[in-house]
């Protein structure tokens, strides 16, 4: 090997080797990192819910699963066991997941510790607030980055076919539709219409007529994230922290207010009343359709 | 070549640089990996898997190709009459309407219609169906372009008319400066590849016209002073950049008559001028750095970039413009410089031949290998985006129009699986570097007249398309990791 061809490898060594990481700043100004890791890559924040019988905000980020008192401002976390046949780990990082009703959480994500499971859990459930977990189908196979439960029906969608997934029996079977390219980083279904459906990716607004099936694109905008309260209020938050509604669908938008910070997961509670995590964790309220928030949780 | 021109040492050789292909950045636990999370293989051993082809394509053409077969002229009329019906006057005329007619939608379409980009034509129909589309059409069907080119139809119907107003004394337009080669297409090029990649304007179908009709007023103004089929071959960016694509392809239009020739014939016969290399390198470089900068490589690099853009008073906005334009003219210099290494490294082994010689003999072989980084980064894209393309014929002002019935279609995404696309594009990868490897392979025995000179200087050549091959790969892999 004569020394041209030494450097040439050299160079191309250091062009593929020199890969290194960035986090996301986002909007907003000074970031907790008490609850999330942003020396790690994004995403941070998972999953933001309400436990209905306590009220509890139940946050998940890329440090773990978090139950937080909405009176005391009091964070515990909670390390989920996970098993599937005679295998067992733990999970809480990373996890997805959404409320069914008291006590009983459906979600989907990764075992904190390699080579104990597969690295996708597919769709797991826990009837004990996130304690313990059991698999319920495409365990390896699946990685739901988003739940939504609308008209008797389990939308969700997975990254690892980069498809939409809709169950009709609990999420034992799923029928799947390929999303747009790029990673989904969410997506909402009409209330009155269940093949209506809006997703975005990093730079993105699409829609879908179809259940997925075909997609068009709607608005080309920044980290776009949905809550669908009502058919004619569909919310939308970017990553500049505007928040915005559309009456149409999706089709045009109207500037309603502003969050301090880069925002994650919406988690509705009515038509004009929505929480709002932001990327370090601090949950943002608003009773009156986005005009104003405040603070509900400051990590 | 022959089994005496010890491929061991190309084998050594290659296996060395097939390090390179080890480097590929390896499945990241989790979130880190966005896409293909489930191949039921590494990517890093699709690079191992491409570099061993490559090598055993190496050998197999130092065994099994004795002599050039691609620089001979093997070009004969299709059977029949086709040949005739496809290159006739009457198909000219009508295609070159087609084009005008194209041209005119996208005008219009740009100035009066609704300014989201998303739902106007113009856009569209110009960074995915002609650019890309027509490159994939190009390579597959020949030179297409040349027969749908508005510009082209619109210089020759002047033409006519002028000719038939004034038939006696029409001067002759001046010779095209030698000197000036293909320069003019070169900036035309790396201009349209800013404006996609860089600038935003694309995004603004206001804008987007106004280029395009700039564009048309500088296109006519060359074919005016040159002439239409001069300026064509050296200014107009897209007639040089589709006609290279098309010189890959099995048909080839000669006077009238449409005939078929080997795949790749074209390339051998491809006239070098100054500025060639520097376009082919603009083909490469560009989409190098459009795939580079949707990865984290490039994410920081382009921090420190924008800090200094904005420390000397720019906007982050002109900081970032300012980063991906440096980012631009440093992929196709990295291009331009791997060239020149490998061909200054070909002379060092066989020093027969002046390393100039060299350098323009073996720039054709790397046309193929312009194609494949296009089909590899923007088959998805020309397979999904481009699907829109229905919907927007319809509704070309975005106006809620239904011309054709297909306004209420969209983009189905399942197509292909991601997958496939992975393998679609690996394979697209590995056939035109081997393409490369054969059309290089192929010029050495022409040019050396003996099989020992002709081995040693295409050890470079592996090197060469390993390099690349190995940077196309790598930048699939970016692709989303940003």
């Amino acid at each position: 090997m004569t020394w041209r061809t030494s450097l040439l490898c050299a160079g191309l060594a250091l062009a593929f080797g020199g890969c290194g990481s960035q986090s996301d700043s986002g909007a907003g100004g000074a970031r907790s990192d008490r609850l999330v890791d942003f020396s790690k890559q994004p995403p941070y924040v998972n999953a933001l819910d309400l436990d209905p019988d306590s009220g509890d905000f139940l946050l998940t980020t890329n440090r773990g699963f978090y139950r937080i008192d909405r009176d005391s401002d009091r964070v515990r976390p909670i390390q989920g066991r996970i098993s599937a046949g005679d295998k067992r780990a733990t999970v809480g990082t990373f996890l997805e997941l959404a409320v069914e009703g008291p006590g009983r959480l459906i979600g989907s994500g990764h075992p904190d510790q390699e080579g104990m499971l597969p690295a996708f859990l597919g769709f797991i459930r826990s009837d004990d607030n996130g304690r313990t977990w059991k698999v319920v189908s495409r365990l390896g196979d699946a990685d739901l980055h988003k739940i939504v439960l609308r008209h008797n029906r389990m939308y969700a969608f997975d990254a690892v076919l980069s498809a939409l997934l809709v169950s009709r029996d609990g999420g034992r079977t799923f029928t799947e539709e390929f999303t747009p390219r790029g990673l989904i980083i969410d997506f909402e279904v009409d209330p009155s219409d269940p093949a209506h459906v809006v997703a975005s990716n990093a730079d993105q607004l699409f829609g879908s007529r179809d259940t997925g099936a075909s997609w068009r694109p709607i608005d080309r905008r920044q980290g776009i994230r949905l809550a669908w309260t009502a058919p004619d209020k569909l919310y939308r938050a970017l990553k500049d922290g505007s928040v915005e509604t559309s009456a149409d669908g999706g089709d045009t938008w109207k500037s309603a207010g502003r969050v301090d910070g880069e925002p994650y997961k919406f988690k509705a509670v009515g038509a004009d009343e929505l929480f709002l995590a932001l990327s370090d964790g601090t949950i943002m309220h608003t009773t009156d359709g986005a005009k104003t928030w405040a603070a509900a949780f400051r990590p | 070549l022959t089994a005496r021109s010890k491929p061991g040492r190309a084998l050594s050789l290659a296996a060395a640089l097939l390090g390179a292909g080890a480097l590929l950045p390896s499945p990241a636990f989790g979130h880190g990996l966005v896409q293909r999370a489930n191949l039921p293989l590494p990517e890093w051993l699709f690079a191992w898997a491409a570099g061993v082809v490559l090598v055993l394509s190496f050998v197999a053409l130092a065994i099994l190709w004795p002599q050039p077969r691609l620089e001979r002229d093997r070009w004969r009329p299709l059977p029949g009459p086709l040949g005739w019906l496809l290159g006739s006057r009457v198909l000219e005329i009508a295609l070159g309407a087609i084009g005008v007619g194209l041209l005119a939608i996208v005008l219009v379409a740009g100035f009066a219609g609704s300014q989201n980009a998303l739902s106007n034509f113009a856009p569209t129909f110009v960074f995915i169906t002609f650019w890309v589309g027509l490159a994939f059409a190009s390579a597959l069907c020949g030179d297409l372009f040349r027969a749908v080119n508005p510009w082209r139809a619109m210089g020759r119907a002047a033409g006519w008319i002028a000719r038939r107003a004034r038939p006696p004394r029409r001067p002759e337009p001046p010779p095209f400066p030698e000197r000036v080669g293909v320069w003019p297409a070169v900036a035309g090029l790396l201009v349209f590849t800013w404006i996609e990649l860089v600038s935003g304007w694309g995004e603004q179908p206001r804008t987007l016209a106004v280029l395009v009709a700039l564009y048309s007023v500088v296109t006519l103004a060359g074919q005016a002073r040159y002439g239409v089929e001069r300026w064509s071959a050296r200014g107009e960016a897209f007639s040089v950049y589709f006609n290279l694509l098309s010189r890959i392809a099995p048909f080839e239009t000669r006077d009238r008559v449409v005939g078929v020739r080997p795949l790749l014939g074209g390339l051998p016969r491809l006239t070098i001028v100054p500025g060639t290399i520097a376009f082919v390198a603009v083909m490469i470089g560009t989409v190098t750095f459009d795939g580079l900068s949707q990865g984290r490589v490039w994410s920081s690099v382009r921090g420190p970039l924008e800090d200094a853009g904005t420390a000397i008073g720019l906007s982050l906005e002109n900081a970032d413009k300012v980063a991906a334009t440096i980012g631009i003219v440093a992929c196709v210099g990295l291009v331009v410089g791997f060239y020149a290494l490998g061909s200054r490294y070909a002379h060092n082994l066989a020093p027969d031949l002046p390393a100039e010689r060299l350098r323009r003999g073996f720039v054709h072989s790397l046309v193929p290998i312009a194609l494949v980084y296009v089909a590899a980064h923007y088959l998805t894209f020309l397979l999904f985006e481009g699907q829109g393309i229905a919907y927007l014929l319809s509704d070309p002002l975005g106006r809620g129009w239904d011309l054709f019935g297909t306004a209420s279609s969209a983009v189905d995404y399942g197509l292909i699986s991601q997958n496939q696309a992975w393998y679609a594009q690996v394979a697209c990868v590995v056939a035109g570097h081997v393409a490369a490897l054969t059309l290089a392979h192929d010029r050495a025995l022409a040019l050396y007249g003996q099989a020992r000179g002709a081995a040693r200087s295409q050890y470079a050549m592996l090197v060469i398309m390993v390099g690349f091959t190995t940077l196309a790969l790598w930048l699939l892999a970016q692709a989303g990791t940003a």
